[in-house]
């Protein structure tokens, strides 16, 4: 990124920086619905080998 | 046919309850655009960069790109009650125009990777009396706007934040993208609306071109917020079955980039400019 004396040039990019400050885009919400899953798994392999011992 | 094409160039406000169902005389115009898409179809997608320098692919020439513009235009108005004249018409003209002219600032187009210079844009401004709360352009810069909108809208500058994500949508090609995706995903005309990647991008492109037009981009966030309480009682759909990012994602995203477009504007006033041939 060009920097000039008062923050980036315009042309370089700098301010157009599609993951800004708060975060990227919208995404699809796909990845936090496998978290969620992976998460209720976790907790339910935890309950059945609590169970099966 | 009709909703798809109109969700195919258009945008604003999805779920509000004014916003009427699309019109049947889109009907010959999207014969036009699958004999377009067809002959576009015979040739491969072009890679390239998009806007941020994002991976972009795109299915039409500029020539196709002015060419479906210039047929979606004509058939959208001959069948719609188009103000001819008086202060609306004046209104949407100068606010239109502010707008088309920052696309020839060169180092903006530099700064958002916008490909424009190889693109014929023939820049035109209608009102449509419709209660349609809708704007939209159309590749090649045939701008719409319908009463209903400006109805809505307090001030020139939030009439300047719909059109601005209107014309984002034509410069970056956002289109010509949709039709490639469906072509190497093998799907139909359903999916050629845009997505709300494209609609966060033409959010983005927009408050910078509001922005070196000389309107406030604070008013974009005003604008939504207003959107957002308009539909406040309304049943939403959920985002991750949505086309549109969520009421309160857009304002949010549309707050952060408000500071960054009113820094490289004041960039481009001082002449903190990267040059053009280093």
């Amino acid at each position: 990124m060009s920097m000039g004396s008062g923050g980036p040039l315009l042309g370089s990019g700098g301010f157009f920086q599609p993951r800004g400050p708060r975060g990227p885009w919208a995404g699809c919400g796909c990845s936090s619905f496998f978290i969620i899953i992976a998460g209720i798994l976790l907790v339910m392999g935890g309950c059945l080998r609590m169970l099966g011992q | 046919m009709g909703q798809i094409v109109l969700r195919l160039f258009s945008t604003s406000v999805p779920h509000d309850p004014r916003l009427s169902h699309c019109r049947s005389w889109l009907s010959a115009f999207i014969a036009a655009l699958a004999v377009l898409i067809c002959i576009a179809g015979c040739s491969r997608p072009f890679e390239g960069e998009g806007p941020g320098h994002r991976e972009q692919a795109l299915a039409l020439h500029p020539t196709q790109e002015l060419a479906i513009g210039r047929e979606a235009f004509a058939e959208l108005l001959s069948d719609a009650q188009v103000m001819e004249s008086g202060a609306d018409v004046d209104r949407v003209e100068r606010v239109s125009r502010q707008i088309a002219r920052t696309i020839e600032i060169e180092p903006l187009q530099r700064e958002i990777n916008l490909h424009v210079t190889e693109y014929p844009f023939e820049w035109e401004y209608r009102v449509i009396v419709s209660r349609q709360i809708n704007a939209f352009c159309l590749p090649g810069g045939k701008i719409g706007v319908y009463t209903g909108l400006l109805r809505l809208v307090r001030n020139d500058d939030q009439l300047a934040a719909v059109i601005a994500h209107e014309v984002a949508h034509a410069v970056a090609h956002h289109a010509s993208e949709r039709i490639a995706r469906a072509q190497s995903m093998g799907r139909g005309f359903s999916e050629l609306s845009f997505d709300r990647e494209q609609e966060s991008e033409a959010d983005h492109i927009g408050v910078f071109l509001m922005t070196f037009a000389g309107y406030d981009p604070q008013q974009a966030v005003a604008f939504w917020n207003e959107m957002a309480a308009v539909r406040g009682g309304q049943l939403q759909i959920p985002e991750i079955l949505s086309d549109h990012p969520s009421d309160r994602r857009r304002i949010n995203q549309l707050q952060s980039w408000v500071p960054m477009a009113k820094a490289a504007e004041a960039a481009y006033e001082q002449g903190r400019i990267v040059p053009a041939h280093r």
